[in-house]
């Protein structure tokens, strides 16, 4: 099956500006791609360029199989067959919610498209406010009303500009697994921005993270945890320490990491001189009995509901993560021992 | 803001300087119907004459009216002046006008052209016959105003809408004359004659006949005296293609109304209002009429000016001209009846 | 009224007990802006009812003759005149707010301002100004005629005095209401909404006809409202065309049938309508609201357009201009060549100026108070009592010139009666003699068109923004003085002027109510015009016209400015 949307070698500049520069990546039909990235990365330009508001400045945007845009070519939004969720939702204050719902669809009949809006809406669970204005609904109601009003004209591709950032964060958790739930069950595939990896990892299937213009690393959530390419993809993603090490050729020919906490053996194409940084997540590390190993002092912790996350400092003033269970935690100024699990560690160069 | 402050300033001297105004001596205040253009010249002759200096606010009669009969007894006005013998019996109906007795203005107008118990004095005569283009009609065929709804006409006549206190006048006059019954199946034979629906001023009539819209208009003698005199070449050219006929001659004579002046219920300065008038009424004054404004003096002996000499003497309706003002409604309706725009 | 007082200060019960005796100012100066509020409305809407109370004098038998002869007549002209001038002013307004404010075109720029010029000329003596053209003995007709040896009857040519050319000279003058609004909103609306249509597959048409424009819809509703309350109020246009209208059906039968009394219950007739329709379109709105609800506005971009669409740009926004402002300007200028100017006439020109600015400052002040006073307590009684205030722009100069001088001068009439009686000294008339009731009658003539431009201003701040400032311990009045006027700046500034160009073309009223040897340019215009003098006329004319104009420009690079500054 060839990709649904194709993003080939993509810029933007304005006048003298790069916005972003060599992005490359590629949707399958029905997939849920993500730009994630902190804000000022171009993320959202990167997504108005998909959608039609935007033209490159270099490369091609393919969709479906049709070329879309390309410094030459501007097929226009409106002609693109794109849905959007915008970041304040942009509902017509003048539209009911049924109107809402049904402006993409004049090219229907009245009855289908009654019968799409009703569809969607049992489907959002907001039969109710058919005949209601958008200013007499809450956030999180006309945040689902603008995705239905997105995906009811079927688009090809479904575009949602941080959609949900104007809600409270009880709300979101509950919401995001929804419109996954929604967006799956539509068939459609998507590209959401956002700067919250946990929004990402909840509702995409492929995450492009983005920083300054540039496509760092692309793939599935936990190839992105697991496996950062990237001392940024490392740092912006989940929690962790970067450790510095220094390479030594073993007596067997191996290539040798050697840091604070242990040793690693590294493929052979890094070089002597690489600067080399070995991610530790919390989870790698585990607390220990053993006065051999590793002894570090608890600097400080915070409680995150069942478990601690706790700052450790090793005798060589190194940092390190860890979560602690919220039973029995010691108190900050502890002297601790620990072991930490190198196994799959992918030394990342800099 | 300085600009601000300057117009505050500005403003507050503008309104002190009008209501100091009001503290002046000797002086006398006139509510005129008549346009400044045409009555300022001659105040300022009288004031020239007299040292009475004249305040003046003009504007539509029956707004002056109005004004005058909300002011009441603090009215400040002197005199009313008005532009036809209608207001001026509406103003005496209201009693904002008082009777005055004048011998050098008894002496001065004809008996016909003021109200007899001195409420009201006619000032100047407004003839207002019908007009014809030279060579496209042969003055002998016109006779009267009720000839103009002869089918011969029809439409060959531009006339003004009948919302013009000029026409509704000379409907009045026909009313006092002819009965209403006989008028209305008149005024819808003028109807029938129109060349295009009532619309313009006289002078648009008689710019219409010129260029060919129709052979007869109907307009006040003093536009057709200024589109002759007047600095505008084409409105020259216009008028002079035209001719005046005096209708009505064997009979009544042609329809006539007056401007006229009356002094106010509460005038303050009554003696200088009495002067004023009778300053209208003398025969420098009257001669001005003539001269300036082509209207007809209304006292006799006065020399006509060398245009309304030329247009030739004539016979005016001697109808009392207070019925004019009775009348008026009467003929508005039946204008209306005649579908007379 | 007595009005909760939760609602005067919804802050105020959180608020600690220490600040009690703030919370006792804030009552107190509460309730005299109520006070205040009230006695406004009443007092401007005591010209208006004066004109309604004449409903119940009894009928006379004119009534009779109206409704047998000319009653439909005027009633149908004026509805044709009004749905006229309406399509006239909302194609000519809306076509030239949307393409100046949504492409970029040639001339855009200098198109902007232009088209606001129309609104310095006074309806009648554009009127005057294009029968002389094209009137049967006009220039153009003439010249044909010698051209083709045509004679009259032997061709077709559109009469200009006619109902049809009422509609265009009207809605040549008008638009600018219609076109100033538009384009303020279509600027203000967010960018963001419109992209949303676009994704939704709108194309530009339906974009502009299913979002913009209904977005657009108070701003066009007031701009049309008044557009066509000043079309009823017209009367020198008509007059001079020969279309006979209520306005002038009012007029006949005062001054021709002297009936007074008909003569207001026809007036009366004529508010009643204009209520009406004012009621309707409220009622149509049922519950949408119009205030923009993103809080992101992107950038406003406009659109280069190329080709063929960019000549057919300029020319539908050239036209305007042309017809409504550069022939008759330069018919009048040329008029003007050959009269002279004398100092007599700067003393003209100093009074429209000096009654223009000082009118324009107290509409604007009332406006404020007013739209102010309608935000905060907005109750049904407080909105009917803001509409009725401002019927009067609806209503014919001379007409609320009655409705003015009848109440005032009985004010005066009795304050002198009492001064006599108490002091043996007359007061005389304080407010009918002096420029305070040709002030008077500005406002109750134009509050509608400042407070028009106030209430779209404070329709964009969201009342949390009301609510914050209060939170942080200002009271009402403060809140306005610190957030609404400020932010409303452009809107006010518009406030300002429109009553500006409106006063110095004022007439009817002016020319009854002014005082002794008071006169304006609009006075001496009106003077040599209506008595046929049209040359000597032109000089005032275009004085008027100039005059109008330096707020014109005054006013656009505002807007410009405003716009810039929403954009930084």
């Amino acid at each position: 099956m060839s990709a649904h949307l194709i993003l080939q070698d993509i810029a933007i500049r304005y006048a003298n500006k790069t916005i972003v520069e060599d992005i490359s990546f590629a949707l399958k039909e029905g997939e849920i791609g993500c730009l994630l990235g902190p804000s000022g990365c171009g993320k959202t330009t990167l997504l108005r360029t998909i959608a039609g508001f935007e033209r490159p400045t270099h490369g091609k945007i393919t969709l479906r199989g049709n070329e879309v845009a390309s410094p030459s070519l501007l097929v226009p939004p409106e002609k693109r067959r794109v849905g959007m969720v915008f970041q304040d939702y942009a509902l017509f204050p003048h539209l009911t919610i049924e109107q809402n719902i049904a402006f993409g669809l004049s090219k229907q009949s009245k009855p289908e498209q009654l019968q799409r809006v009703d569809a969607l809406l049992t489907l959002i669970g907001l039969s109710h406010t058919k005949k209601r204005y958008p200013h007499q609904l809450s956030g999180g109601q006309q945040q689902r009303i603008a995705l239905a009003r997105a995906l009811a004209p079927k688009p090809d591709i479904l575009l949602l500009d941080e959609p949900f950032s104007n809600l409270d964060v009880e709300l979101r958790e509950h919401l995001v697994h929804d419109v996954r739930q929604l967006i799956k069950s539509e068939k459609v595939t998507a590209i959401l921005v956002t700067h919250d990896q946990q929004e990402a990892f909840a509702t995409s299937d492929k995450i492009a993270l983005l920083n300054d213009g540039k496509l760092i690393q692309w793939g599935s959530a936990d190839e992105l945890y697991d496996q950062p390419n990237s001392v940024f993809s490392a740092e912006f993603i989940g929690q962790g320490t970067l450790i510095k090490g220094a390479i030594k050729k073993g007596n067997d020919g191996t290539n040798n990491l050697q840091t604070e906490i242990g040793n690693l053996t590294i493929p052979e194409h890094i070089a002597h001189n690489d600067a080399v940084k070995l991610l530790i997540r919390p989870d790698r590390i585990a607390l220990s009995n053993n006065e051999s190993d590793i002894s570090v002092t608890l600097v400080s912790k915070s409680f995150r509901g069942g478990h601690y996350l706790c700052s450790l400092e090793t005798n060589n003033k190194q940092l390190l993560t860890v979560r602690l269970p919220a039973q029995n935690t010691p108190a900050p100024g502890a002297q601790l021992f620990i072991t930490v699990s190198l196994s799959n560690t992918t030394p990342i160069i800099y | 803001m300085n600009l601000a402050k300057f117009f505050t300033k500005a403003v507050i001297s503008t309104l002190l300087l009008s209501s100091t105004s009001l503290l002046a001596a000797p002086e006398v205040n006139l509510y005129s119907a008549r346009k400044e253009a045409l009555i300022k010249p001659l105040l300022d002759q009288f004031t020239e004459k007299t040292g009475i200096s004249v305040n003046l606010v003009t504007g539509k009669a029956d707004a002056l009216l109005t004004r005058l009969k909300s002011e009441g007894r603090n009215t400040p006005a002197d005199v009313f002046l008005t532009t036809d013998a209608g207001r001026l019996h509406r103003a005496e109906d209201a009693k904002v006008l008082q009777p005055v007795q004048s011998e050098s203005l008894n002496n001065a107008i004809p008996a016909s052209y003021r109200d007899p118990e001195g409420y009201w004095f006619g000032l100047s005569l407004r003839a207002r016959p019908i007009m014809y283009v030279k060579g496209k009609v042969d003055p002998k065929t016109l006779s009267t105003y009720e000839a103009l709804a002869t089918p011969e006409l029809k439409g060959k006549i531009c006339i003004r809408s009948s919302s013009n206190i000029y026409n509704q006048s000379l409907v009045a006059s026909m009313i006092a004359v002819d009965g209403e019954a006989k008028t209305e199946s008149w005024a819808k034979g003028l109807v029938g004659n129109m060349a295009r629906p009532p619309k313009g001023g006289d002078r648009d009539q008689i710019k219409a006949a010129a260029a060919g819209q129709c052979d007869i208009a109907v307009a006040n003698t003093y536009y057709f005296g200024k589109m002759l005199a007047g600095g505008d070449a084409s409105q020259k050219s216009a008028a002079e293609k035209l001719a005046i006929f005096w209708p009505n001659q064997d009979g009544r004579g042609t329809h006539v109304n007056i401007s006229g002046a009356g002094v106010t219920a509460h005038a303050k300065h009554k003696d200088n209002a009495i002067k004023l008038i009778e300053f209208l009424a003398s025969e420098d004054a009257q001669a001005w009429y003539a001269q300036v404004n082509y209207e007809y003096p209304v006292r006799e002996g006065v020399k006509p000016s060398k245009v309304l000499a030329e247009w030739g003497n004539f016979k005016a309706d001697n109808l009392n001209l207070s019925q004019l003002g009775d009348l008026n409604s009467k003929a508005v309706m039946l204008m209306d009846r005649a579908g007379w725009k | 009224m007595a009005l909760p007082s939760s609602n005067i200060t919804p802050s105020a019960s959180l608020q600690a007990p220490s600040l009690l005796f703030r919370l006792r100012s804030k009552f107190t100066s509460s309730n005299l802006f109520i006070l205040f509020l009230f006695s406004t409305i009443a007092l401007l809407a005591l010209p208006v009812l004066t004109v309604f109370s004449f409903i119940f004098e009894p009928a006379s038998d004119v009534w009779n003759h109206l409704v047998n002869t000319v009653l439909s007549d005027y009633l149908t002209n004026s509805l044709l005149l009004l749905l006229g001038v309406a399509a006239g002013t909302l194609s000519m307004g809306i076509t030239t707010a949307w393409l100046t404010s949504m492409y970029d075109f040639p001339g855009r720029r200098a198109i902007e301002w232009a088209l606001l010029l129309p609104l310095a000329m006074p309806a009648y003596i554009i009127a005057y100004t294009y029968t002389g053209l094209l009137d049967f003995a006009g220039p153009v007709q003439t010249y044909l005629r010698e051209l083709f040896g045509w004679q009259y009857g032997d061709y077709w040519f559109p009469e200009i005095r006619s109902l049809f050319g009422a509609i265009c000279m009207l809605s040549l003058v008008l638009y600018p209401y219609i076109y100033l609004l538009a384009r303020a909103s279509f600027l203000e609306q967010s960018v963001v909404t419109m992209e949303a249509a676009r994704t939704l597959g709108a194309g530009p048409w339906k974009r502009f006809f299913h979002v913009a424009l209904p977005m657009a819809r108070p701003a066009i509703v007031a701009g049309t409202s008044l557009a066509l309350m000043e079309t009823l109020a017209d009367y020198g246009t008509v007059q001079y065309f020969g279309v006979s209208t209520f306005t002038t059906g009012i007029f006949r039968t005062w001054f021709g049938l002297g009936d007074q009394g008909a003569a207001a219950q026809l007036a009366a007739m004529l508010l009643g309508f204009v209520l009406m329709l004012i009621l309707l379109e409220r009622y149509s709105r049922k519950q949408a609201q119009y205030h923009q609800q993103s809080s992101r506005y992107s950038i406003h971009k406009r659109e280069t357009i190329i080709g063929i669409k960019r000549l057919i740009a300029s020319f539908l926004c050239f036209m305007p201009i042309v017809l409504g402002f550069s022939i008759p300007f330069i018919l009048l200028a040329q008029w003007a060549l050959g009269e002279t100017i004398d100092s007599a006439f700067l003393l003209l020109a100093w009074n429209s100026l000096t009654l223009a600015f000082t009118a324009s400052l107290l509409a604007l002040t009332l406006a404020i108070i007013l739209g102010y006073g309608q935000r905060l307590f907005p109750t049904k009684t407080v909105k009917a009592g803001v509409r009725v205030a401002t019927l009067g722009y609806a209503v014919p100069g001379t007409v609320i010139a009655v409705g003015i001088i009848i109440p005032l001068a009985w004010i005066d009439n009795t304050i002198d009666a009492w001064a006599i009686e108490t002091f043996d000294v007359g007061t005389g008339l304080i407010f009918s003699g002096s420029l305070f009731i040709l002030l008077f009658a500005y406002l109750v003539r134009f509050l509608a068109v400042a407070l028009g431009s106030v209430e779209s201003g404070l329709q964009t701040i969201k009342p949390s923004m009301d609510d914050s400032a209060r939170s942080l311990g200002f009271t009402p009045i403060q809140v306005l003085r610190k957030v609404h006027l400020p932010i409303i700046r452009p809107s006010l500034f518009t406030a300002l002027l429109l009553v500006f160009v409106d006063v110095l073309k004022e007439l009817p009223a002016t020319l009854i109510l002014r005082p002794f040897n008071f006169n304006t340019l609009a006075v001496r215009a009106y003077e040599l015009a209506s008595d046929e003098q049209l040359a000597s006329a032109a000089p005032a004319a275009i004085t008027i016209v100039l005059t109008g104009l330096i707020p014109v420009i005054l006013l656009n690079r505002s807007i410009n400015k405003s716009t810039l500054d929403n954009h930084q």
